[in-house]
C-alpha cells in the first residue's frame, strides 16, 4: 500500500516536473521572439498571465488568511490547518511571481522596480509586499518544518506562530488588496475603477483558498494529512459556504451599480459579461461554480462526504478563475473612445495585398483576446510548479506530524486518527 | 512661470488626411503595426468613411487626431512602477526606454489608449538604417518596451516643432506654451472654446481640440421645420 502510494507520488512529481520543463522551453522561445508569441495586443495588453497571477495571489492569500486567522481570532479547530495553509500560500505566491516574470517584456530589468521605483505605482507596492509576504511565508515554513524547532516545546513554537500570524494576516490581506488596486485605481478603466475591487478580490481569495484546502484534504484523505481531519474539514466547509454568499453579494453589488445607471462604458462592460461574449463564463461561474458547490456544502448528505467536498473545492476554484477573467478582460474590451478606426493593435500581417480581409485590420476599436499555445503552456508550467511545491510541502507536513507524535507533542492530531475519521 | 507645452488641433481645419500620423511614424521610426498618432472619426458609418446626417440634414463628420494627451495628472506616470514614464519640466510626458520593464501597467492606466507596445522586434519599412528616413536623434527601441508620442521631444529640445505640426497640410495643428497668454495656441483656446478629451476623468490633458464652428443651413429650418416635417 505504502509503496504503491509512493509510486503514484513519484509519477505525479515526474509529470509535474515534465510540465514545468515544457513551460520553461516555451518561455525561452518567448524570450527570444518577444511577447508577439502571445495573443495580447495594444488593446488587451494583459492576458492569461496576469489573470492567472491574480488567481494565484488569491489562492495564496486565501490559504494564509484562513491559517493566520486561526491564531489571530483563536479558532482552535482551524489552527491545525495552518501548516497546509502556509504551504499553499508559499507555493502559490512563487507561481504568481513566475507569471509576472513571464508577462514583462524585460524580465532582466525587474529590479528597476526597487532601484528606481516610483512609489505611486500599485505594481511597485505589489512587488514589495509580495517579497515581504514570501519572506514571512518561508519563515513560518521554517518554524513548522525545521529540525531546530522540532526540539522546542510545542508551547513555545505555538507562541511564535501566534506572533507571526499577527504579522502575516494583515500582510495577506494587504497583498491581495494591492493586487486588486492594480486594477481598481485606474481612472481610465471605468469598469475597474471601483472601491469594491479590493473587497471582491479578498472574498474570492478566501473562497479559492478554502477550495484548495478542501481539495488537498480529499486527495490526502487516505494518507491522512494532519490538520485536515473530519472535524476541521467541517469548519472549512461552513466557512466556504459563508464566503460563497459574501462573494456573490459583493459581485452583484458591483455589477448592479454599474448596470442600473446604464449608458456608460462601465455599463457596456457589464452587458458584455451578462449577455455578451463573456456571458458563458459568468453563467458557468455562477451556476456550476458557485450555486452547485453551495448546495453540496449545505446539504446534510453531501457535506460529510469527502468526494463531494473535494468536488466542491475544485468547482469554486474554477469559478474564481473564471471570475478573474470576467473582471480583468472587460476592462480592456470596452474603450473610452470607441470611434473608428480605433487603436493600432501592435500586430501586422505580412503584405499580401489583402489587408482588409478576414477582419484583421491594423487598427481596431474593439478586439478579442484568445491565449496562444505559448501562453497556455507557460501558464500550465507555472501551475505545475505550484503543484510540485504543494506536493513537496504536504509531504513535509506529514513527516512533521509523525515526529511531533514521537516527541509527545500533541499539537497536531495523529495521522491514523484522521484517515479513520474521514473514511468513515 | 514655467513652460507648459501643449497642442491644439483645429477640427474645423482638419481634413482627416492622416499626414500627421504617417509623418509621426516615419520621423520616430515606429515599428509596423504600431501608431503613436491616429485619426478617429466622430459621427460616421460602420467603416468610418461615410458621414452621418447632421441635425440640418447635411453630412456631418468630425476628425479627431488622437495621440498622447500629455496629461498634467497623468495616470500612466502614477502607474509606472520603475519611473520609466515621467513628466518633464516643460510638461511633456516622456518615456525612458532603458528603464522600462515592459509590464504594461501604463497601457492599462491610459484612458486614451495612446500607448503601444513592441510585441516583437520592431520592423520598419522603409527603415531608418536602410533608407535614411526619419530623425536620427530619436533613440531606437528594442522589443518588449512601451512607447508613445513624445511631442517629438528631440525636435522640441532644439527649438523645432513636432513633426505632426510642421507636416500638417491643412495647418490644423498648433504647438506652443499654454502658460504664455500671448501665444497663438492660447489665443485659439480662448476664441474657439477648445476642449480636452474625457475631461471628466480629471487627467488634465494638454492636447486641446477646437470644435468646428458649424454654420447650420438656416433654409432647412425655415422651409421644412426643425425635424424636416
Amino acid at each position: 500500500m505504502v509503496s504503491s502510494a509512493g509510486r503514484t507520488g513519484r509519477n505525479w512529481m515526474f509529470l509535474m516536473g515534465a510540465m514545468v520543463l515544457v513551460g520553461f522551453g516555451f518561455y525561452v522561445n518567448q524570450l527570444i521572439n518577444g511577447l508577439e508569441v502571445t495573443g495580447m495586443n495594444n488593446l488587451v495588453s494583459w492576458g492569461l498571465y496576469i489573470i492567472t497571477f491574480a488567481f494565484l495571489v488569491g489562492l495564496s492569500a486565501g490559504g494564509l488568511i484562513v491559517s493566520s486567522s486561526a491564531y489571530v481570532l483563536k479558532i482552535e479547530k482551524l489552527k491545525t490547518v495552518a501548516p497546509v495553509g502556509i504551504v499553499v500560500a508559499v507555493a502559490c505566491i512563487i507561481g504568481a511571481g513566475v507569471l509576472i516574470i513571464a508577462d514583462v517584456g524585460h524580465p532582466e530589468r525587474i529590479f528597476n522596480i526597487i532601484l528606481g521605483g516610483r512609489y505611486t505605482s500599485p505594481l511597485a507596492w505589489d512587488f514589495l509586499v509580495i517579497s515581504i509576504y514570501l519572506a514571512v511565508g518561508l519563515y513560518e515554513c521554517w518554524i513548522f518544518f525545521s529540525n531546530k524547532w522540532k526540539a522546542e516545546a510545542g508551547e513555545k513554537r505555538e507562541a511564535i506562530l501566534a506572533k507571526a500570524a499577527y504579522f502575516s494576516l494583515p500582510i495577506a490581506l494587504l497583498v491581495h488588496s494591492i493586487t486588486a488596486w492594480i486594477f481598481g485605481l485606474q481612472v481610465g478603466r471605468p469598469f475597474w475603477d471601483t472601491a469594491l475591487m479590493a473587497p471582491i478580490f479578498i472574498s474570492s481569495a478566501v473562497v479559492s483558498g478554502l477550495g484548495i484546502l478542501l481539495v488537498i484534504a480529499y486527495l490526502g484523505r487516505k494518507a491522512g494529512i494532519p490538520g485536515l481531519d473530519e472535524d476541521n474539514v467541517d469548519t472549512l466547509v461552513k466557512l466556504l459556504a459563508g464566503f460563497i454568499l459574501l462573494d456573490l453579494f459583493l459581485f452583484f453589488c458591483e455589477l448592479f451599480t454599474l448596470a442600473y445607471g446604464g449608458g456608460t462604458v462601465g455599463a457596456e462592460a457589464v452587458s458584455l459579461i451578462l449577455t455578451g461574449k463573456l456571458a458563458p463564463l459568468l453563467w458557468f461561474e455562477l451556476i456550476v461554480g458557485m450555486a452547485v458547490p453551495f448546495f453540496i456544502l449545505i446539504n446534510k448528505s453531501t457535506r460529510r462526504s469527502p468526494g463531494w467536498i473535494g468536488a466542491a473545492g475544485v468547482l469554486v476554484m474554477v469559478a474564481v478563475f473564471l471570475k478573474r477573467i470576467n473582471i480583468i478582460l472587460p476592462g480592456f474590451l470596452v474603450t473610452n473612445m470607441p470611434d473608428r478606426p480605433g487603436v493600432s493593435t501592435g500586430r501586422f500581417i505580412e503584405s499580401t495585398g489583402q489587408y482588409f480581409e478576414a477582419g484583421e485590420l491594423p487598427f481596431a476599436s474593439i478586439t478579442t483576446y484568445a491565449p496562444t499555445l505559448h501562453e497556455i503552456a507557460i501558464t500550465i508550467g507555472a501551475l505545475a510548479l505550484v503543484a510540485l511545491i504543494i506536493t513537496y510541502g504536504v509531504g513535509l507536513v506529514m513527516k512533521m506530524d509523525t515526529r511531533a507524535e514521537g516527541s509527545s507533542s500533541k499539537q497536531f492530531s495523529s495521522g491514523g486518527n484522521l484517515s479513520g475519521g474521514v473514511a468513515k | 512661470m514655467s513652460k507648459k507645452l501643449g497642442l491644439l488641433i483645429d477640427q474645423e481645419r482638419c481634413i482627416g488626411c492622416w499626414t500627421c500620423a504617417v509623418i509621426c511614424k516615419m520621423e520616430n521610426n515606429i515599428g509596423l503595426g504600431n501608431w503613436w498618432n491616429r485619426i478617429l472619426s466622430n459621427g460616421h458609418s460602420e467603416y468610418g468613411d461615410t458621414p452621418n446626417t447632421g441635425l440640418d440634414g447635411q453630412p456631418e463628420l468630425i476628425y479627431q487626431p488622437t495621440g498622447c494627451m500629455h496629461c498634467e495628472n497623468a495616470p500612466c506616470v502614477k502607474a509606472c512602477p520603475t519611473g520609466a514614464t515621467y513628466k518633464r519640466k516643460d510638461g511633456i510626458t516622456a518615456q525612458n526606454y532603458k528603464k522600462c520593464i515592459g509590464c504594461r501597467a501604463c497601457m492599462a492606466a491610459c484612458p486614451y489608449n495612446a500607448r503601444v507596445f513592441n510585441w516583437g522586434k520592431p520592423e520598419q519599412i522603409p527603415s531608418f538604417e536602410d533608407d535614411h528616413i526619419g530623425d536620427a536623434r530619436v533613440p531606437s527601441r528594442p522589443k518588449g518596451i512601451v512607447e508613445k508620442c513624445t511631442f517629438c521631444q528631440e525636435k522640441v529640445d532644439h527649438g523645432e516643432e513636432p513633426a505632426c505640426v510642421t507636416g500638417c497640410p491643412a495647418e490644423a495643428r498648433f504647438f506652443g506654451d499654454l502658460n504664455d497668454p500671448n501665444s497663438e495656441i492660447t489665443r485659439l483656446m480662448r476664441e474657439r472654446g477648445a476642449k480636452t478629451l474625457l475631461a471628466e476623468l480629471g487627467t488634465k490633458p494638454t492636447v486641446y481640440y477646437a470644435p468646428p464652428r458649424r454654420k447650420l443651413k438656416t433654409t432647412t429650418f425655415e422651409g421644412r421645420g426643425y425635424y424636416g416635417e
